[in-house]
């Protein structure tokens, strides 16, 4: 029971650093398969 | 005179024929057949392409002539591979258990135990497991989740379920990964085929009939196991980075090949594992406790690995040898 509680937190912690490493080489869909062209930013807006 | 009679003649032998065809269209056009001209045509094409100025070029497809083969499959062969994967395995281990009843360990339980698996080997097994099944589950549910989940659960909630389930398809693969990689160098040597397997096979592998035949560490049906995770679970990782890291090794083609393959390999690999859940669990008596404590009751040792329990007795002067919580009655 101890190995199995060890192994469950183990895979939660891969999993997460697992999510960072993809978060951190890939963009969000939104943002790889569209253009700025498509999607005016409004914050960049004057005024 | 004449030629109003012939014309008239024309007219109402036209009306007749034409009141037993279906209306000609007007233009002549038969949808029908342009149909399959078109589709003859764009299967002709890798894809079709249009002009685009937008920075990403991959916008310009207008049309992938596999896309619709790769989405008729999903929708129409793939629920029924899933049910016979499921299902059928699930009938087959029903019928198993019914005609074979639980395997017992037919010296009794014994007043000795042996460790079978240390710590670090059953951390591995319950990591990859665990991931395992979390993924089965989330799998089964983008393949299958529209058909099964979505009419018992309503549109909400099968949104926000599938949602996570599909973030933790991706995140899991991580550890599951780890897993195979793990299991593999740790349990290799372990798991060469050879001779004895052939004569555990032979003699049913005491799951047909009663014998029990010799074997080391692992048996040829555990091999087996071991080999359809390592190669089937490898191949399924494979296809499946694929997918999450899209456009990295292939277009959009290789990725629907990719997913088809991911999707039949894991169908497969769940059928398996369900097997070996079973005899891992109700199956067969004492078998869950090589990976619940590690120590297994000796006498269910030596009925089916009887050549590792003499090698281990031997390498551990009889240390690995323990009393059982239990002890027989
Ligand atoms: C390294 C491990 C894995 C990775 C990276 C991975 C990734 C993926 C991805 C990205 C998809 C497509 C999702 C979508 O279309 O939105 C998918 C689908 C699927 N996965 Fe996995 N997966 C992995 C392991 C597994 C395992 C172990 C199983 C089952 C035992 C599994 C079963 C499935 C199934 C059944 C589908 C649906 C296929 C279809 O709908 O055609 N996967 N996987």
């Amino acid at each position: 029971m101890r190995m199995f509680v060890v192994a469950v937190v183990t895979m939660i912690v891969l999993a997460t650093a697992g999510s960072l490493v993809l978060n951190a080489v890939q963009e969000p869909a939104d943002v790889a398969f569209t253009t700025k062209g498509a999607r005016p930013d409004l914050a960049e807006a004057p005024g | 005179m004449f030629k109003i009679l012939l014309l008239a003649l024309l007219l109402t032998t036209n009306a007749a024929i034409a009141q037993d065809r279906p209306a000609a269209p007007v233009s002549g056009f038969n949808p029908t057949q342009s149909e399959v001209q078109q589709k003859a045509l764009l299967n002709g094409f890798d894809k079709i392409l249009g002009n685009t100025t937008l920075p990403d070029s991959r916008a310009a497809t207008l049309i992938q002539p596999a896309g619709p083969a790769w989405r008729d499959y999903r929708r129409s062969w793939l629920p029924w591979i899933a049910a016979a994967a499921v299902l059928g395995m699930l009938a087959l281990l029903l019928l198993f258990f019914l005609v074979r009843g639980r395997i017992r360990i037919e010296g009794g339980r014994a007043a000795q135990t042996i460790l079978r698996f240390g710590a670090f080997e059953r951390f591995m097994h319950w990591m990859t497991a665990t991931a395992w099944c979390i993924l089965a589950l989330s799998g089964l549910n983008i393949a299958v989740g529209r058909i099964v989940l979505l009419p018992l659960v309503g549109s909400d909630a099968f949104s926000t379920l599938s949602g996570w389930l599909k973030i933790s398809h991706n995140f899991l693969a991580f550890p599951f990964t780890a897993g195979i990689i793990l299991m593999f160098l740790i349990w290799v040597r372990h798991n060469i085929p050879g001779r004895l397997d052939v004569e555990w096979i032979k003699a049913g592998g005491g799951f047909i009939g009663h014998a029990h035949p010799p074997a080391k560490k692992f048996n040829a049906g555990q091999k087996a196991i071991f080999w359809i995770v390592v190669l089937g679970g490898g191949l399924v990782a494979a296809s499946g980075f694929t997918l999450i890291f899209p456009f990295y090794f292939t277009d959009v083609s290789g990725m629907q090949i990719a997913q088809i393959a991911h999707g039949l390999l894991a169908l497969g690999m769940i059928a398996a594992m369900l097997g070996h859940i079973y005899i891992g669990s109700v199956g067969m008596e004492g078998a869950i406790d090589a990976m619940a404590s590690g120590d297994v009751d000796l006498n269910w040792a030596r009925e089916h690995h009887s050549l590792w329990v003499d090698e281990k007795i031997e390498r551990t002067r009889g240390e690995a040898l323990k009393p059982a919580a239990h002890p027989a009655e």
